[in-house]
Order: structure tokens, then sequence, then C-alpha cells
């Protein structure tokens, strides 16, 4: 059975300008232990479905459709069990660890305060006990001396580390990553991704991370979710999706990736033309088709349903038949 | 010419702390002398002595007596401690009840915001000294009224402040992270958002408190705060009014008393607040 399952989720926020729905009948599964992956540009509603899943929506949004956990539906729960499940069960890390920690809080009651808040230590001595244990786990040297700081005193990528410790404190069975290593730097990012994914496979949890870095997905997720204007548009295991991706968006990710044995000095990166849409006035049809080279008439009048194209490959385009190697040619992006 | 532009618009690092120092040692000196006023001075501060009325400073009595022969020296020492005691519990009051309605305001917004800060409209729309005046009206004068009322008008100041404040940080990262960790409302506003919001409220008390202890002089010199014979600035000056032409020093010294305290605690007020408010940017 799945840990998680969300079916038809569709978030809606109300704007000045109108209501705006920036999740559209996303549906996914995540299993026990597996890392998934939701990548997408920005906007493309990646961390709006993760906070509509905890229920950490403003008050402008509002959440239709359902998000089973463990036999319950956490869209509506009651705000105070679904604190009972945030943190203890599901726990989120958000994406700018350096202003995700309380600047006038110490480090070791950062970390411990969510134990506290679900009643898993009884003194303050366990408490400080457990902070000091969780720190070595996600590689802050001597923790000892360092529990005691304020989060200033921290790089960008130790805030991250406790920013984790604090996520792992209470052994959730899922752990949502919304971008965790977006704003460090190359060389911290992929600490921080070995760490989450030894992390994983150490306390037995689900990862849910959110990216818009192809290369993060295929460094550390089994399964992924493509996103693109509120929608999810394919998901695959990871390495079909990289090998035989079936959505022309997917395609056009893969071609902003450089490579270093084919790009160096000769090729320039393919960029898709175009910008995403609005959501406020959504592209009727296909919601990609005024970027696709591949759009017919078809693609601009009718939704595309999401639908299995091979054995757990699923896609959202209608053009399956014409999806080929080369569609973001030199000409297509030109055009 | 830009350097000499930039150094008055920038006063050096020693011309800040120079009045932060000297506004915090004529504030001790004072504080010290009001609490060992008993000690130092020989004369009872209440007690009339009739034999010796209106005497002009000399060094018996260094700010003279007054016409019931009481010495102004000792009553003024013994003023300044009621004075900054109101001073002090006039702003803590209402900086206490604007933290917490204006945080309640400000972190669960709706019916509660609009609630407290239509409130807080009524208050600030009636000037300072008329709410005042008009609350010691209802609770009668003294000093019970007078603390009520310095808190009814004072408060919701603060309430605006710390709402203002509470806005932001409820958007920042850190919430929401306390939340995804599901902290309680409670937890979250006591713990992560009122400690984030104190500093710019006390940078305002620093400067609210000399507008209090003018207030409670003023009010005491109309008859509306504390009562004679206790012994008080504005009830000094007050006294002495007949006797201006007279006998000078018992208006002029308890008003040079109120002026000393007033320049120390603006001194003092803006050093704090300017460290504040730097180590608030850094």
């Amino acid at each position: 059975m799945s840990l998680l399952d969300i079916r038809n989720l569709t978030t809606r926020i109300s704007t000045s300008r109108g209501v705006m729905n920036v999740v559209e009948d996303v549906s996914f599964t995540v299993e026990p232990g597996e890392c998934f992956g939701i990548v997408g540009e920005s906007g493309s509603g990646k961390s709006m479905t993760c906070r509509s899943i905890l229920g950490l929506l403003s008050k402008s949004g509002s959440a239709t459709g359902a998000a089973w956990f463990e036999g319950q539906d956490l869209l509506t729960l009651k705000s105070g069990a679904l604190e009972q499940i945030r943190g203890r069960q599901i726990a989120m890390i958000v994406q700018d660890a350096a202003s995700a920690l309380n600047p006038v809080v110490r480090i070791g009651t950062q970390i411990a305060e969510a134990m506290v808040q679900h009643g898993l230590v009884s003194s303050k001595a366990e408490a400080r006990q457990r902070s000091l244990d969780l720190m070595s786990k996600v590689g802050i040297p001597a923790a000892e001396g360092r529990i005691d700081d304020y989060p200033h005193q921290f790089s960008g990528g130790m805030c991250q580390r406790v920013v984790i410790a604090a996520a792992l404190s209470c052994s959730p069975k899922l752990i949502i990553a919304d971008e965790p290593t977006t704003a460090l730097d190359v060389t911290i990012q992929d600490q921080i991704l070995r760490l989450l994914v030894a992390l994983q496979a150490e306390f037995g949890m689900s990862l849910i991370l959110v990216t818009h870095d192809m290369g993060v997905v295929a460094q550390t997720c089994q399964r992924v979710a493509v996103m693109y204007g509120g929608e999810l548009v394919e998901m695959a295991d990871t390495a079909s999706l990289f090998r035989t991706p079936r959505h022309p968006y997917t395609m056009g990710l893969l071609n902003c990736v450089p490579h270093l044995d084919r790009d160096v000095g000769t090729a320039r990166l393919r960029p898709i033309p175009g910008a995403p849409p609005d959501l406020m006035n959504p592209p009727a049809g296909c919601r990609f088709h005024p970027r696709c080279p591949l759009a017919n008439d078809a693609c601009k009048s009718t939704r595309p349903p999401l639908r299995e194209v091979a054995a757990g490959h699923f896609s959202r385009c209608l053009r399956q038949d014409v999806l080929g190697e080369e569609i973001w040619t030199a000409e297509s992006a030109r055009a | 010419m830009t350097s000499q532009v930039r150094r008055q618009a920038r006063p050096s690092r020693m011309a800040q702390m120079g009045g932060l120092i000297s506004g915090a040692a004529i504030l001790t000196v004072i504080l010290l002398a009001s609490l060992l006023a008993s000690h130092l001075i020989p004369y009872d501060p209440i007690e009339q002595n009739l034999r010796d009325t209106l005497q002009p400073p000399s060094l018996a009595h260094l700010f003279g007596t007054d016409n019931f022969g009481r010495d102004i020296f000792a009553r003024v020492l013994h003023a300044a401690k009621l004075d900054l005691m109101i001073g002090f519990l006039c702003v803590v009051f209402p900086w206490m009840l604007g933290l917490a309605l204006g945080g309640i305001a400000g972190y669960f917004g709706g019916l509660a915001d609009t609630l407290i800060m239509r409130t807080v409209d009524t208050f600030t729309a009636f000037p300072f000294l008329i709410m005042v005046i008009g609350v010691i009206a209802i609770m009668g004068p003294g000093l019970f009224g007078m603390y009520v009322a310095l808190t009814m008008a004072g408060w919701s100041i603060y309430a605006r402040i710390v709402r203002a404040e509470v806005l932001v940080i409820k958007k920042s990262e850190y919430i929401l992270a306390a939340r995804s960790l599901g902290y309680g409302h409670g937890r979250i506003l006591l713990r992560h958002v009122i400690p984030n919001v104190v500093t710019p409220t006390i940078i305002f008390a620093m400067t609210d408190m000399v507008l209090v202890i003018l207030s409670t002089t003023s009010l005491s010199f109309l008859g509306l705060g504390v009562q004679p014979p206790t012994p008080e600035w504005g009830v000094m000056i007050a006294e002495g009014r007949g006797f201006i032409l007279s006998a000078w020093w018992m208006v002029t010294l308890p008003g040079l008393a109120v002026v000393l305290v007033g320049v120390a605690l603006s001194l003092f007020g803006d050093g704090i607040a300017r460290i504040l408010r730097e180590g608030s940017q850094a």
C-alpha cells in the first residue's frame, strides 16, 4: 500500500485579480522507503502541491481532492489533528535554510522543539542529548560546542543540516524537501543531497524531493513527476524518464542540462522558448501548446488527459506518435 | 565638501556613545540619590516645620524650604523615586497590553484583527491628554487612576507597531517551518513571533518614557495625579506657583529636576535605540 496517495489535488488561490488554479488535478503516490522527485520551473505548482498536502496554505488558498496518508485524508483533517501529523509523521524542509531558522532561538532549542511539541522527550536534559545526537547524525562537527549558538553563527550548509536535524527529530515516515539545496552552492548541494539520501535509507523514510534541477533528480530519485503550469505532465521511474521522455516539456528540460561530453565549447544550450503560462488565464487545450514545437489544432482545443503510455510511464501529451529525439532543434527554438 | 556633509549626517561612534553614557550616568545618580534619599538628607519630605518656612537655598537646605518649612531637596529626591517608577510602569503596562493585542491581531488576522485594530483606531482618535484626563475623570484622581489612564492612552501605539511587525514575521520562512513541524499557534506566537518583534517596541518605549514622565508631572500639576502632600515634581510646582515672585526656588528647582530627567532619559533612550537598531540591521 502506498504511504501517500494524492488524488486529483486541485489548489485554488484567490487574489485581487481573481481565482487562480495553482495546482490542477494532480495525482501521484509515494511508496514506503521511496524517493519521489517533483520537478518543474518556478511557478509550476511544486511548492504549492507540498503545502496543500500539509495544510500550510494561506487563508486565500483552498485545496480539493484527497491526500490519503495512513488511512486518513489529510485535506479533510481538522487543524488540531493535522498538527499531530506535521512534524511527527510528515516533516517538511523548506527552501532557504538560513531563513527557516528563527534568528533569536538557539540551535539546540530549535532542533529539540518538535520533540517537545510532540511529547517525545520528558526532560530538558533528554531534549539536549537528543539534539546533540541529531547534530552529529547530520554531520555538524563539534556539536557540543555549537548547540548553544544562534543561526547567524552558522553557514548556509550548516543551517540546512540543522533544519534537516529538526525535521528528522521525530522520526517521521515522510519528509517533504522543498528545494532543499537551491540556496546552497554546488559542492554543499551535493553534500546535503547525499546526506538526505543516506538518512532516508537509514531511517527507512520516504522522501519527496522538490527541485528544478534535473541533475539532482537523476542523482537521488527512484520516480519523478514533472509539473508544468500547475499540472502534472509526465511521471515515470527516473531511468525511463531520462532515457525515453514522453512529453515535449520534459524533453526541453533535459535539453537545458549541459552535457560535458558534447556541449563544451561547441553547442549552446537550447532553452525552451516562451514563458510559463499565466495561471490566471491558462491557455485552452494543452497548457504547453504555445511553447510546443509539435502543437497542432487538437492541442489547442483538447485538454490532454494523463495517460499511461508505457508501463508505469504517464504523459499528458496528445502527440505520442510524433514524439522523437530531435524535436527541440535549433530551428524550433528560434521559431 | 562631501566628507564634511557625510560627517554631519553621521555622528562619530564616540559621539553616539557619549550621549548614552552621559544619560546613563545622570540617571544612575538620580536613581541612587532617590533610593538613598532618607539616608542622605536628615529632613522628612512630608513633615511640616513651620519655623523654617520659605528659606532660600543654603548649606542647611540645598534647595531651600517651602511654605510649610519642608526641605525641597528632600522632596525633589523622594519625588524622583515616584516619578521614575510611574514613568517605568506606565510604559511597561501599555507595552505588555500592546504586545499581546497587537500580536493576536497581526498573527490571527480576520475578525480578531478587525476588532482589535478598530479599537486601536478609536483610542488613537482621542488626543493623548484628553484621553488621559477623561479616564481620570471617570476613575477619580490619584495614583491608581493615573496608571489606568496612561495605560489606556498608551497601548494603542504599541499594538500598531507590533501588528505591523507581526505581519512581516508571519510570512517568514521560519514560521512556515515551525508550522510544518506541527507547532501550535500559541507556541508559534509566543516563542517565535513575539521575540522577533520586541526590538522596535523597546526603541519606541525609550522615547515614550519621557513623554509619560512629562504627562505624570502635568497631571499632578493639574491636581489629577499624585495628591499632596506626597512629594511629586508636578505637585511641588503647583504648590510653589503662588510664591513664584517671593520664593523662586519652590517652582524652579523641581522644574529643573523634570528637565534633567527628561534630558537624561532622551540621551539614554536614543543611545539604546541606536544600538538596538544597528543590532537588528546586522
